[in-house]
């Protein structure tokens, strides 16, 4: 799965794991470094994500058939 | 006739309305009446001091101004109440009475009592258990709301959300959220919801009404459909002041529809800050792991280990660098003295060329038997020589000689 896929949730949580991991002592510089600039290029793409988001608003109506469908709210 | 009282059975007046009272007390502490108010009195105090009757009885009783103030419909003198309270007794007067801290128009008295038996029942089957609630997902993607499409809870909600956290996706299930039908409905939102499983956390609510209004919010089926969401839901009805079973058994209670928007989703600018924060812990991490590096790698450099190889080599190739001179200025020494002994053979190799004399413009002269003439003594006239130059020979004959006077 691609970072572009994850949920912000997934995101926040691998970030937070991140920072942790990095606080920790048992970790090698090279590790630490890579480790750090994954963690930089998440809080990139999490901020990224919350200046470019739009809303997103529908409503669930139930159609003749019985089915659910999503339509845009008006 | 009784018999005749024996001292220590006997009871003083004060004593046993201290009993009546203790007993009124105890069993009517917490009671609903239902009847008609009649000679209702409101004294300038703001008490109200009315009686509650019914075709058998009647009941004095007394509303303190501190509570009248919450009754929301005009008492009048033969209107139908439900009223809540505590027996109480007066002992100055002998007399019982109900204190009320609560009324209602008997319609709505009655939902009260559906509202509290329904409260006892279903706590009594642990649905409002805090061990029961779940957590709210810190950033869920989809936001599901049951409410209806029209009105300012789900125009509130909707402007929170967005300015809030614009990363969830909203979806709304509309419902009738008051009168017939509207449990079902909201209750079968919920399971919809749950069938799709596609939102991590429900908002559930209306704005503000009557009690009538709300009461679909305290209804058995949507009571149980929240109690079995497996996605925390939050409920939201009416305002600060209204309670609804809903309340009780959702994951989280908010006042007003849009105080449950806040608490469904992060704040933005929070996250921000976050995120902010985050940026600067692993800035301080990494800077503080390169220090500690650099000076691990300083403290060995510095360290005798590593210091006396260096030494050894240093000074090992001190001596190579002697040796070499060394070796070079006795092979130049060698050259330089090879080089003038070739010299000084090369003069005396000269020296002893007679050829060399000859180019200088001396002549050797000798014998045509080639005996080398030294003396003018070895010659007399008319004598053949041959006279030797530098680069070639000459035949002559001696016209004269002259030797030289001593």
């Amino acid at each position: 799965m691609s970072k572009k896929d994850k949920s912000f949730e997934v995101l926040m949580g691998e970030l937070e794991t991140l920072v942790s991991t990095l606080e920790g002592e048992d970790l090698n510089l090279d590790d630490a470094i890579k480790h750090n600039e994954e963690a930089l290029q998440l809080i990139k793409l999490c901020r990224e994500r919350l200046d470019s988001a739009r809303q997103k608003i529908d409503k669930l109506v139930q159609s003749a058939d019985g089915e659910w469908q999503k339509q845009p709210l008006d | 006739m009784a018999q005749l009282p024996e001292l220590n059975n006997t009871l003083s007046v004060s004593q046993i309305t201290g009993h009546i009272q203790h007993t009124l007390e105890q069993d009517y502490g917490n009671v609903w009446v239902k009847g008609e108010i009649s000679n209702l009195t409101r004294h300038s105090s703001g008490h109200w001091y009315f009686s509650l009757k019914d075709s058998g009885a009647q009941l004095g009783s007394v509303m303190f101004s501190r509570q009248n103030q919450s009754v929301r419909v005009e008492i009048t003198h033969g209107m139908e109440v439900t009223a809540h309270g505590r027996i109480s007794v007066y002992a100055p007067q002998g007399r019982y009475q109900l204190i009320v801290d609560q009324m209602l128009p008997a319609g709505q008295g009655d939902l009260h009592l559906a509202f509290e038996a329904l409260k006892k029942k279903l706590d009594g089957q642990g649905l409002f258990d805090p061990t029961r609630k779940q957590a709210l997902p810190p950033y869920p993607d989809r936001v599901g709301i049951v409410t209806s499409p029209t009105g300012a809870a789900i125009r509130d909600m909707i402007n929170i959300l967005s300015r809030r956290f614009p990363l969830a996706e909203l979806l709304l299930i509309p419902v009738k959220v008051q009168g017939e039908g509207a449990a079902a409905e909201i209750a079968h939102a919920i399971e919809i919801f749950n069938q799709r499983q596609d939102c991590q956390v429900l908002i559930i609510g209306r704005g503000g009404g009557s009690l009538e209004d709300l009461w679909a919010f305290n209804e058995e089926v949507v009571a149980r459909a929240i109690a079995g969401s497996s996605i925390p839901i939050v409920s939201a009805v009416g305002h600060e002041t209204d309670t609804t079973i809903s309340d009780f058994v959702a994951d989280r209670r908010a006042p007003t529809p849009s105080a449950a928007a806040e608490l469904a989703v992060p704040d933005k600018i929070e996250l921000d800050n976050r995120l902010s924060n985050l940026g600067q812990r692993l800035q301080k991490n990494i800077l503080n792991r390169v220090e500690r590096h650099e000076q691990r790698l300083n403290a060995i450099q510095g360290s005798y280990a590593l210091k006396r190889p260096v030494l050894m080599i240093n000074q090992a190739s001190q001596r190579l660098d002697n040796m070499q001179d060394h070796s070079l200025r006795m092979v130049k020494e060698k050259i330089g003295n090879y080089g003038s002994k070739l010299d000084g053979f090369e003069q005396q190799v000269k020296a002893l060329n007679p050829l060399s004399v000859l180019v200088r413009g001396f002549a050797v002269l000798s014998k045509p038997d080639g005996k080398i003439i030294r003396s003018v003594n070895q010659l007399k006239v008319g004598d053949q020589v041959q006279v030797r130059l530098s680069d070639g020979e000459v035949q002559s004959t001696i016209d004269s000689l002259n030797s030289k006077k001593k």
